[in-house]
């Protein structure tokens, strides 16, 4: 058994429920009030109250649960979920309350949340069709209750404000919830139009700014077991080297020191298997594991690719730069040959380093491994990759592994940055151990083992009309990539310039895609921002 | 080895190692995680706690030199969200992603404490060692302008 030590005030625990499995759930509550966390287990049955579909339940005292499955790094998916939702639904703004969603429910039953991350600042962009028509569907579900109940026509139901009223007949969603989830609508309703919209477009307090106001906001890194213990890490300090030795006997008798363990990195590796061979130390503190890995003697066997660096690279580059690339695309006449003959012309290169996302929260996982059930504690950006992660890891079903949503320090990733490769190391080291195991990368670690951002190169040329506008564009990009093009297509090394929108009548654009030698990922607005 | 911290008013008998940095003992030894580890090297201001109403990276001082003095995090600044400081940070909804808002609300309110009513340029030069990568910069400057008011009222 698993429990969490919450540090919250009473004032802090606005409500608490207690799941058919003898969960604890602890929402969000609205202006004023403070919220905790997450749920320090997950909920396989939810709430005490009736759930009309995955996105929300309602209870008797009328306050609606929304579940929100997205991750809350800083861009207000916990609070503009439960906007879009509230809006559709029609209830007050007050009797809202948010939770982070269940992702075993996610992966294992349909994944009905459809989407699960953010990325590209898309959100609701993106998906406010799928997420409203969550809320709007809830509500027309209540209002044929209802009509059913009364024996009148759904379209003579009003749903306003939690309350549905018909002539001289009114009642609460509450009342009607339960009837609500039976109901399978013939067509789903269309969602609102902006005109309609009562809460959508007005400013709205973040449901957490209190929790951030005085610490209780619970991150993966704040993750507390029972039994818990500490790793640091060291991974080969060249990604897919080899460890050739460590001598645990020159440290075991160092206060608190636990074990260490060695991990292996994946045979068949992708985007998501990225954990290296390295080595951890175990101990009852954090700081007590860290200063007895520093002085842990180790020897790794680093490859050829110790012999890459930024020079090596630069020098691939530079002479690629040189060739002919894949054409990605081109548009009017000959541009080069425009280029070639102009007497006005402007050229350019640009130079974008690998960059590490770097986010405030430094890598971490927390995992524990039981016979019955495994628990991950993970700041990964989509919630249901460290599921699926521990789930590899471990060879264990996907049913018994529970995510637990914290808030994320920082993102910065669509594909969760490097918190794929942690999760894995802590799901190792709790297996090995026998314990629940809390996993934090040094920063320095966090820089050196982060998947990278990939680093570009581009060569720029353009000659001008007797305008001075051009009249012929020419680019070549050259970028270094971690499995890039199978993963997000071979489009993203000139992404953004191959596509630009800029009136010039002649283009041709270039691209080189060149296999990194070290994981890498995306980070922010992927292929755009390096060279757009 | 084991010694006493006074830490938001209560005696917590600490065992650990003197030179253990105050942010681990309090994070893992106590279990006081509001006070958030960021770099380790004092470099990013998101460990900041109050030793005697100072402003100090925790991750780089030692736990046995805040013995016998007054030590507050931010689980200790009020009971209720009610320092202005954290009324100011509600009412203008000062955090992102948060990470480092404990270190940012600490250092404004030793800022405060020293300095009533402060100047933007004061203001920048007491948090200029507080990193943000969401940037909150411009609220966390206009919340520490309207916490003093909040105080004076």
């Amino acid at each position: 058994m698993i429990d969490m030590e919450m540090k919250l005030s009473r004032r802090t625990l606005i409500r608490t429920m207690a799941g058919a499995a003898g969960g604890m759930l602890l929402g969000f509550r609205i202006p004023g009030a403070f919220a905790a966390v997450v749920a320090p287990k997950p909920w396989t049955t939810p709430t005490e109250g009736d759930e009309i579909n995955a996105w929300l339940a309602i209870d008797s005292d009328g306050t609606v649960t929304i579940r929100v499955p997205h991750t809350e790094q800083g861009q207000g998916a916990l609070t503009s979920v439960s906007m879009m939702i509230a809006e559709e639904l029609d209830v007050p703004w007050e009797s809202v309350q948010a939770v982070f969603a269940d992702m075993n429910r996610h992966v294992n039953e349909g994944e009905e949340y459809i989407v699960t991350t953010t990325y590209g600042s898309q959100l609701i962009r993106q998906q406010h069709p799928h997420i409203m028509q969550a809320g709007a569907s809830a509500r027309e579900r209540l209002k044929a209750a209802a009509a059913q109940a009364w024996g009148v026509e759904r379209s003579a139901v009003v749903a306003k404000q939690g309350m549905l009223s018909a002539g001289n007949r009114s009642a609460s969603y509450a009342d009607f919830a339960g009837a609500a989830a039976e109901i399978t609508l013939d067509q789903e309703p269309a969602i609102k139009p902006p005109a309609e919209w009562w809460l959508l477009g007005k400013p709205t307090p973040r449901l957490d700014a209190a929790v951030k106001a005085n610490g209780s906001a619970h991150f993966s890194i704040d993750a507390r077991l029972e039994g818990m213990v500490y790793a640091a890490v060291k991974s080969c300090p060249v990604p897919w080297g080899g460890l050739e030795r460590y001598d645990f006997s020159a440290i075991e008798d160092r206060p608190g020191v636990i074990a260490a363990v060695e991990l292996k990195a994946i045979e068949g590796r992708d985007h998501f298997s990225d954990m290296q061979n390295g080595v951890a130390v175990v101990a009852d503190t954090w700081y007590r594991a860290k200063t007895a890995l520093d002085l842990l003697p180790i020897e790794w066997e680093v490859g050829t690719d110790g012999q890459v660096s930024n020079e090596t690279q630069a020098a691939e580059a530079s002479r690629l730069l040189e060739e002919t690339g894949e054409v990605s695309n081109e548009v009017g006449g000959d541009a080069t040959g425009m280029i070639a003959a102009s007497d006005r012309t402007v050229t350019a290169e640009y130079h974008r380093p690998w960059e590490t996302h770097a986010r405030m929260e430094p890598i971490n996982a927390t995992v524990s491994v039981t016979n019955e059930r495994v628990d991950v504690w993970s700041p990964a950006q989509d919630q249901a990759v460290p599921l699926k992660v521990v789930a590899d890891q471990l060879g264990r079903d996907t049913r018994d592994v529970y995510v637990h949503t914290g808030f994320i320090g920082g993102a910065f990733g669509g594909n969760g940055g490097g918190s794929t490769a942690v999760t894995r190391q802590a799901a190792e080291i709790s297996r090995q151990v026998g314990r629940p195991v809390k996993v934090v990368w040094t920063r320095e670690e966090d820089v050196m083992q982060d998947k990278q951002r990939p680093p570009v190169y581009t060569r720029l040329a353009a000659s001008l009309g007797d305008n001075g506008l051009p009249d012929a564009f020419f680019s070549r990009a050259v970028w270094f990539n971690y499995g890039g093009v199978e993963r997000i297509g071979p489009a993203t090394a000139d992404y953004s310039i191959g596509t630009m929108p800029y009136a010039v009548p002649n283009r041709r654009h270039e691209r080189h895609n060149v296999a990194a030698h070290i994981p890498t990922a995306t980070h922010r607005a992927p292929g755009s921002n390096q060279n757009g | 080895m084991a010694f006493t911290l006074n830490i938001n008013g209560t005696a917590h008998e600490v065992d650990a190692e003197p030179e253990t940095p105050l942010l681990w003992v309090l994070r893992d030894n106590i279990g006081l995680t509001g006070t958030k580890f960021g770099c380790g090297i004092a470099q990013c201001g998101t460990c900041t706690v109050l030793i005697d109403g100072q402003p100090v990276r925790a991750c780089a001082t030692t736990a046995a030199s805040a013995v016998g003095r007054l030590i507050t995090t931010i689980e200790g600044l009020s009971d209720d969200n009610s320092h202005p400081i954290q009324q100011a940070w509600i009412e203008d909804t000062v955090p992102q992603c948060g990470y480092c808002q404990s270190g940012q609300i600490m250092s404004a309110a030793a800022l405060l404490e020293r300095t009533p009513d402060p100047t933007d340029s004061e203001i920048d030069s007491a948090m200029a060692g507080n990193l943000c990568r969401c940037g909150t910069y411009n609220r966390i400057r206009r919340a520490i302008h309207r916490a003093a008011e909040i105080a004076k009222s």
